[in-house]
């Protein structure tokens, strides 16, 4: 099922020009040139694409109003406003906030993820390397011998979150905080004695990993 | 027209105040103060009500005292036989008189019935021989002969002296039977010994305490005035968060309360012109804000129909795809200045959020860091980063901060992607303090840049770093430029963390 985008833009060209590039892109768009009417419907979309000049109500109070009805679709604020505290007023409330002019493969990009992070559950398997991840059944099976990993609740709990955010590098704080919740006391080890352990289980050669990345002095990152 | 018009109503507003500070001594008070309001009437009252006191009650208070002691005195004389010195001497005199020819026996019986009428005088006689004589009580003092030289001496010492001292001859003065002599000490004459109320002291009593009171009220008035001046001026220093003084409430309509009344007028005048300030303000942030939209609308249009042209890669010459790169990148330029431009109009006002706190800056610059990698990666960067493991905080906005990052981070992209290299390090210095290093090996920052918009970029920046008071370094030269930041003294609100 091809993901179903709301897209509310009022200037023509662009919105003529993002729209087709969506639908390029494989998705199902939605074009509405103002709010208004697009206030009540938004629960039945993937993901919704606002700008913030519109006629009428502005993007600011749409995206508030639609995150108060269904706070679980993505919201993404794609608008020329481009003051700090236009961002932080988007940021509110909106998922993510891209200035214009955008570069087009951002825009996809930054739409990937937004969904990937929403609708984490639609996947039936993850392929990454030698792994297949089945989120649903919260199995990890090692794709050259069939058999089953067994992971811990938390080791899972890491990579999961680390899926979710693939392709995006992630410092200890950020997965430590989206993982446990808590915020991050300096000078945890928790977090890198789970991932040692974790490697161990799905890496090829734990010394040389492939699955989760290091980035020397700032994080981990797993690639898609 | 609408600016003449003010400017016609300051002037009467002028001319009105002109009006009012003109002096007219004449009228007591300033017209906006009803007479019965003026300090100035008051205080002509208390003076007034002083004096009256002095004219009316004074007098008054001196009869209704005298009264009680004038009769006072007549009861005492009726009472005190001693009282009247004067009566004494003539009874005296005219009883002593008809003892001419008399024998002893009846001087004595009429000296000792004297002595019964009066006890606490004394008496004595003296006869023609000069020998003092049945003497009512013993006298040591007197002498039992007397010379003429004795009797000399007694009547000058008895003279208007203590005690009261009657001589009178025996018969008359022809008579030459010697003298009789009665004394009665002066104490006994008047009011039975008891210290007389004066009306002159009573007098002077009343007249210090009139002045006492007329001066505890003056004092009362001034101080009560200085009060509300001490008052007023507190007042005036108070001030609310926008830095104006508070509005101060007015209890009394007088020359003070015009004052409070003056100063409430200017407090509001003010505060509607910060207000009129504000929104004059706004309304340019919002121009430029709108201004700057209205040119990225159309650069995204181009963006993206570059993009389009660019799909097509097959068909397209070389020339022709440098083009479209250089459109792209002016388009980004282009972006860049307004928003730079938006940022710096908004900077030199004062009018950007700003809020410092204490933030840990390994933490921001590692995720700072994370979020630039794939660019980095993308331009085949060689990345190195030494963060501490213990956070280092800092007293900077955290937006700020970003912004600043971002804008190295993407002149290190722009400008010394050749060199492919960059090292971000944080180190806690020795002496308390500690930097942030970035640094990378383009060919330094004296080779000018095709980017022309650089210098309000830039400008932004140091106008941030000063606001949050952190210092900074730039080393170039042709192999790399290094950035050094340190936050100054004043930043740090406590050095040892």
């Amino acid at each position: 099922m091809k993901p179903t985008i709301l897209y509310v833009e009022d200037d023509l060209e662009i919105g003529e020009w993002t729209n087709q590039f969506l639908k390029d892109k494989g998705y199902e768009v939605d074009w509405r040139k103002s709010g208004e009417n697009a206030l009540h419907e938004a629960g039945s979309y993937s993901l919704v694409i606002l700008d913030v000049m519109l006629p009428g109500l502005d993007g600011f109070t749409v995206g508030q109003r639609l995150k108060k009805n269904a706070p679980h679709i993505p919201v993404l604020m794609l608008s020329a406003r481009s003051s700090i505290d236009d961002k932080l007023q988007g940021l509110n409330f909106a998922d993510d906030y891209l200035t214009k002019p955008f570069h087009p493969d951002e825009l996809a990009a930054r739409i990937e993820i937004l969904l990937r992070r929403y609708e984490k559950e639609e996947e039936e398997c993850i392929t990454l390397h030698h792994i297949h991840m089945y989120p649903k059944q919260n199995r990890i099976v090692d794709s050259r011998t069939n058999e089953d990993l067994t992971l811990t609740g938390k080791q899972f709990h890491i990579f999961r979150y680390m899926i979710q955010n693939a392709n995006q590098i992630l410092t200890k704080e950020q997965i430590y905080e989206g993982v446990w919740g808590d915020p991050y006391i300096e000078g945890d080890k928790t977090l890198q004695v789970h991932i040692r352990y974790l490697r161990e289980k799905i890496e090829l050669d734990p010394s040389k990993p492939l699955v989760i990345e290091t980035i020397r002095g700032i994080g981990y990152r797993v690639r898609r | 027209m609408k600016l003449s018009f003010n400017k016609n109503k300051k002037q009467m507003d002028m001319s009105k105040m002109q009006k009012h500070t003109k002096s007219r001594w004449w009228r007591l008070t300033d017209s906006r103060v009803r007479w019965r309001h003026s300090l100035l009437v008051k205080y002509l009252s208390l003076v007034v009500c002083a004096m009256m006191l002095f004219f009316f009650l004074m007098p008054l208070a001196t009869i209704i005292l005298a009264i009680p002691m004038y009769w006072n005195d007549q009861m005492k004389e009726k009472e005190n036989p001693y009282a009247n010195g004067h009566t004494l001497m003539t009874a005296w005199h005219a009883e002593t008189k008809l003892l001419k020819g008399s024998n002893e026996q009846a001087i004595e019986k009429l000296l000792a019935s004297w002595k019964v009428k009066l006890p606490k005088a004394s008496v004595f006689w003296i006869d023609e021989k000069g020998m003092t004589r049945s003497m009512l009580p013993e006298q040591k003092s007197l002498p039992k002969q007397w010379t003429a030289q004795d009797s000399i001496a007694f009547m000058k010492n008895s003279h208007d002296g203590d005690p009261f001292t009657v001589v009178s001859f025996i018969g008359g003065e022809a008579a030459k039977e010697g003298f009789v002599v009665i004394q009665i000490p002066r104490k006994l004459m008047t009011y039975d010994g008891l210290q007389p109320l004066y009306t002159s002291e009573y007098a002077f009593a009343i007249m210090m305490s009139l002045t006492l009171l007329f001066i505890l009220f003056s004092w009362r008035f001034f101080y009560r005035i200085q009060r509300r001046l001490r008052e007023l001026e507190r007042a005036m220093a108070m001030t609310d968060e926008q830095g104006i003084p508070v509005t101060i409430s007015v209890a009394k309509e007088d020359e003070i309360g015009q004052l409070q009344h003056s100063f409430n007028r200017m407090t509001s005048e003010l505060r509607a012109s910060r207000k009129r300030e504000q929104e004059e303000e706004e309304l340019r942030k919002q121009l430029i804000a709108n201004l700057s939209h209205d040119i990225r609308t159309p650069l995204t249009t181009i963006r993206t129909h570059v993009h389009t042209i660019q799909q097509e890669n097959d068909v397209l010459q070389e020339r022709s795809k440098t083009s479209l790169r250089v459109i792209v990148q002016k388009c980004e330029d282009l972006a860049h200045l307004v928003d730079n431009l938006l940022s710096y109009t908004l900077l030199s006002a004062k009018r950007y959020t700003f809020h410092p706190q204490a933030v840990d800056v390994v933490r921001l610059v590692r995720e700072s860091a994370a979020a630039w990698y794939p660019m980095w990666e993308k331009h085949q960067f060689e990345v190195e980063v030494n963060l501490p493991s213990a956070p280092i905080t800092w007293d900077v906005d955290q937006m700020w901060m970003k912004r600043i990052l971002d804008n190295v981070y993407q002149n290190v992209v722009r400008h010394a992607s050749s060199g492919r290299y960059i090292r971000i390090e944080m180190n806690q210095l020795p002496n308390g303090s500690s930097e942030l290093v970035i640094q990378d090996k383009g060919p330094g920052m004296k080779v000018t840049s095709s980017n022309k918009g650089a210098g309000i970029g830039l400008s932004i920046i140091e106008m941030m770093l000063k606001e949050m008071q952190l210092e900074q370094e730039v080393f170039s030269s042709s192999n790399g430029t290094t950035l050094v930041l340190t936050p100054k003294r004043g930043n740090l609100k406590n050095p040892n963390i």
